[in-house]
Formats: structure tokens, sequence, C-alpha cells
């Protein structure tokens, strides 16, 4: 481990925090536990130095990393057995919807938050986050037209 | 009919506005500069997975453990070392110029209580914290070793000796708790906050006032008033994804309701008091209203539901609610309306984060030390 940060580090840092913040909070819905995957992906970083070919390789490698660590973050027996006051207890929280929007996405099955964030807000290509996800254009088609449809169900409900 | 553009420009909208907070950045920053972080952590690492496999083979291979504790209180007993390096107990935590303390806890039983405290660092000769402060909606209590708790936090005192504004936290399991800790988070304060209590004068009561349509950005109340309010939410076009409702026409803009929080109408239709608010613009200030109505009898009822939306105003976004409450016209002649305006001019983010053992409060009041 180097003793200090080079350049490229602060820049990266700076770079893909935001997007790294908003790819956690999409699909772990908890800002807070978005701060500390947010977290736990720069010290990933920064302990692997992993050597990137190019930019789409750099941001693919950030956004495989977060997804990958909330994806962790779900099944870990701690998480699945703890029910944390988050949403019970947030004062004021059924009071003032801020965005009814995020509340419907946010309802969404957890097999489907990436493929909406990354196809919707990242404006990545089916074939991209086939990459990103480690998955066949196929299956990313599918979840998405799923995603899409289950989307549509919770709009309408609402 | 799902509208894709129109979801994704909605969509995008929201996420542009979240964003991380730039002391977490800092931090991210400093923490990687230490190098004996790291060098810890290459020590302990191998314990952690020793120990972890350890722990994981003993939970899946113990069915009483398996099925009634949790992995929390498991790390617990196997290595408390272990569990205290995961989620270790922090009892101050200053950000911001602000320190936020946990000054004496009690838990009794399946019960728990807090005090923390919020003063200006000691180092530091602003004075941020010189009265009430607010944490409206922007605390976060996370249990770790417990299951279902409930929890809430409340304002105490602001002590002008010490410059310390108090809360007391309070929290209930089913389950004594045993073994759990505590992470209270609070994201932002708001400071110099004061409050104004008033009778509403019922002069003001229009009877089927003028309604108009809005697009909604927040409704509140309980599920099942709700869903008795059904009709009263809708979309259109303009509203998708959001809703659409009518709330009172009553409101003629002006400037002045940017930077002030007033009660702008009173009105009854339809079996619904609605009581409208404006809170100004709420960029860097928080403006909020608790409204009552009291009986004949002195007793004090909450709304029932709520909507929120916003008017423009020279290019600034002034922020609107009705609160709602669901009474017959005959009982409208015997009720009274009170209301405690909240108004905050300031904020600060901070993202300040105490752990406590609660074990270590048990059955007294206890002054924690590091």
């Amino acid at each position: 481990m180097k003793k200090s940060l080079c350049a490229d580090d602060l820049e990266i840092i700076e770079k893909y925090s935001n997007m790294v913040y908003r790819m956690a909070y999409s699909m772990v819905k908890c800002r807070e536990d978005a701060e500390d995957i947010h977290q736990e992906v720069y010290i990933r970083y920064l302990k692997k130095r992993p050597v990137f070919e190019n930019t789409e390789h750099e941001k693919a490698w950030f956004l495989r990393v977060t997804i990958n660590l909330c994806k962790n973050f779900w099944s870990s027996a701690w998480m699945q057995r703890v029910i944390g006051l988050t949403e019970e207890t947030m004062a004021g929280a059924q009071e003032d919807l801020h965005d009814e929007l995020l509340d419907t996405v946010k309802k969404l099955p957890k097999r489907y938050r990436a493929v909406i964030h990354l196809f919707y807000y990242e404006e990545m290509s089916v074939e991209e986050i086939g990459k990103v996800l480690g998955e066949k254009p196929s299956t990313v088609r599918t979840q998405l037209t799923r995603a899409r449809s289950k989307l549509k169900e919770l709009l309408e409900e609402e | 009919m799902f509208d894709e553009k129109k979801f994704q420009d909605e969509y995008k909208t929201a996420y542009d506005k979240i964003s991380v907070n730039q002391d977490r950045i800092t931090e991210i920053k400093e923490q990687s500069m230490e190098q004996e972080h790291f060098k810890l952590w290459d020590v302990v690492k191998p314990a952690v997975g020793i120990i972890s496999v350890c722990a994981m083979v003993i939970i899946l291979s113990t069915p009483v453990w398996a099925g009634v504790g949790n992995a929390y209180e498991k790390i617990v007993e196997i290595a408390p070392g272990l569990a205290d390096y995961i989620l270790p107990v922090k009892l101050a935590d200053t950000r911001m110029g602000i320190t936020m303390q946990v000054e004496a806890m009690q838990v009794d039983g399946n019960t728990g209580e807090l005090v923390v405290s919020f003063a200006d660092e000691e180092s530091s000769e602003e004075n941020l914290i010189s009265g009430k402060v607010d944490l409206y909606d922007s605390y976060n209590l996370r249990s770790y070793g417990a299951d279902s708790n409930v929890g809430g936090c409340s304002f105490m005192e602001y002590d002008e000796e010490t410059g310390k504004a108090y809360f007391k936290i309070s929290v209930s399991s089913e389950d004594v708790f045993d073994k759990t800790k505590l992470k209270f988070t609070v994201r932002q304060l708001l400071v110099e906050s004061t409050e104004q209590e008033m009778w509403l004068d019922t002069d003001m009561l229009v009877m089927n006032p003028p309604l108009k349509e809005v697009s909604i950005n927040g409704r509140g109340g309980a599920e099942q008033i709700r869903e008795l309010l059904a009709e009263h939410f809708y979309k259109t076009e303009e509203s998708f994804p959001l809703f659409a409702s009518k709330i009172m026409d009553v409101v003629e803009l002006d400037e002045s309701m940017k930077d002030t929080i007033q009660v702008t109408g009173i009105g009854y239709a339809d079996g619904i008091l609605r009581v409208q608010i404006c809170r100004g613009t709420l960029t860097d200030a928080d403006r909020h209203a608790e409204i009552f109505i009291v009986d004949e009898d002195g007793n004090y009822g909450i709304r029932d539901a709520s909507v929120s939306w916003q008017e423009e105003l020279g290019g600034e976004k002034i922020c609107f609610d009705e609160q709602w409450f669901l009474v017959s016209e005959a009982e409208l002649e015997d009720l009274q309306l009170f209301a405690i305006l909240h108004e905050t001019d300031g904020s600060i983010e901070g993202n300040w984060h105490v752990t406590v053992n609660l074990e270590d409060g048990a059955n007294v009041w206890i002054v924690p030390t590091e």
C-alpha cells in the first residue's frame, strides 16, 4: 500500500463518488447504508489499485464492485436477522414523501433495481449492463422487460 | 400507459439531487492516507477470516442458536473483540465544529433510553448551538443484536450554562436488550430554531372554499385513512408519475411568503376540515407546522391526512401543506384549532453518529466514559 494518495487517486475518488453513491442508494434504499457501501468501494479500490484499460473499464469496475457489495449487504446473515429501525422510526418519514417516484422504484424487487438504474440513469446499453452484471445481454433484456412491467404495475397501483 | 421517456426524465432528475456528503469523501481520503489503518487491517484480516468461518460453522451447526439468536449476538459470544472491531462503541463525534456526545443511558429489560447532547466543539469560537436544535426527519436509529425494535427521539432542553442541547432517544424491543448495540446517526442539524404556539382564528373558516388541482409532492396519514380518501388522490397527465389532488384556492402569492411560515386558509368541504400552511422556500431553512383540533373537553387531535405541494414564484418554489381532519359539520361548532409553528433558519450537515452498547447501561443511569 502506498503511503499517500496520488493525484490520480484523488481524481478517481471525486470522479466516481456520486455515481457509486447513487448506485448504492438505488439498491439498498437507505442513505446511511449507501454511505457505508460507498466508503467500502473506495477502501477496496485503494487496497487493490486495479489497472484499468480505459475509462469504460474503470467505470464498469466501480459499478460492479458497488453492486456486489450491495448484494453482500443483502445476503449477510447479520443484515437478514437484524431488523433495523431505519424505516420504522425516521421521524416524519411517513409524513412527507419527498419523491414519490423514488418511493415507487424502491418497491421494485431487488433483482430489478440495478438494471433499472444502469439503464435509465447511467444510460448504459443492454450489452454494457451485461458486462457490469456479468450476465448475458439476453438475460439483461428479459430483466428489463420484467422490471418495466412491474414498474408499470406499481405506478398504476399508486 | 408507461411513458418511458417521462419516467427516465423524472428518475434522472430525482437521482441528480442525491449526492454523497463531501465530508465522507474527505474522510475516505484521510483514512486512505493513514497507512496504519491498512497495516492494522492486514494483521486483523486473517484473524477475522478464521473467526468468521468458525462463527459460521458454530452458528450453522447449532440449531438453537441459529433459530433464536442473531449473528451479532453470536459474534459477541464467540469473539467480543471482533464484535467491537466490526461495530466499535463510539460515544462522541465531532464534525463541522459540533460535537455529538452520549451523556447518559439506561436500559431496563426491553426498554432503553439515551441522552445525547450537541454542543459547539471545545476549540470552536463559533456559536453554532445557542438554543433549541431540531433534528426533524434527519435522524436514524439502528440497533444491532435485537429484533423488532421501535424507537424515537425528542428534544429535551438547551442548557445555557453548558451550551448543550439535549435529546432523549427511547427504544424498546420485544425481547430483553442483551448484547445489543445502538447506532444513532444525525445527518443534519437545524439550528436557530424557534416555535410559536397559537390558537387559530376560527373566523377564518370558509365553508365550501374554492378548490384547485395541483400535483402534490407528498402526502401523509395512516394507510386506512388514505384508502378512505382515495378519491382525493389521482393521476393526471401533468402530475404523472406523482399524484394530483385538490387544495384550497385561497392564496395570492407574493414575495413575503418566501421566508416565513403562516396559516393561509381554513376551509371545510365534504367532511374534511382543511388548514393550509405556507412554509416558504425551504432551500436553507426548515419550517413546519403542527396543527391540532381541540374539542370542547380540551382533547387534542392530530390531522388525519396531509398533502404538500409547491407553487412557483419568480423562479423559486414556495412550499405549501394542507392538513386534513375528518370531522362532521356538526362537530365544527365546538372545535378549536391550535397550532405550533416551527421555524429554523440555519442547517448544518454533519452526519454525526454515536454507537453505544446498551448492555453497559443496564438498569441504571450511567455517564459513559470512552
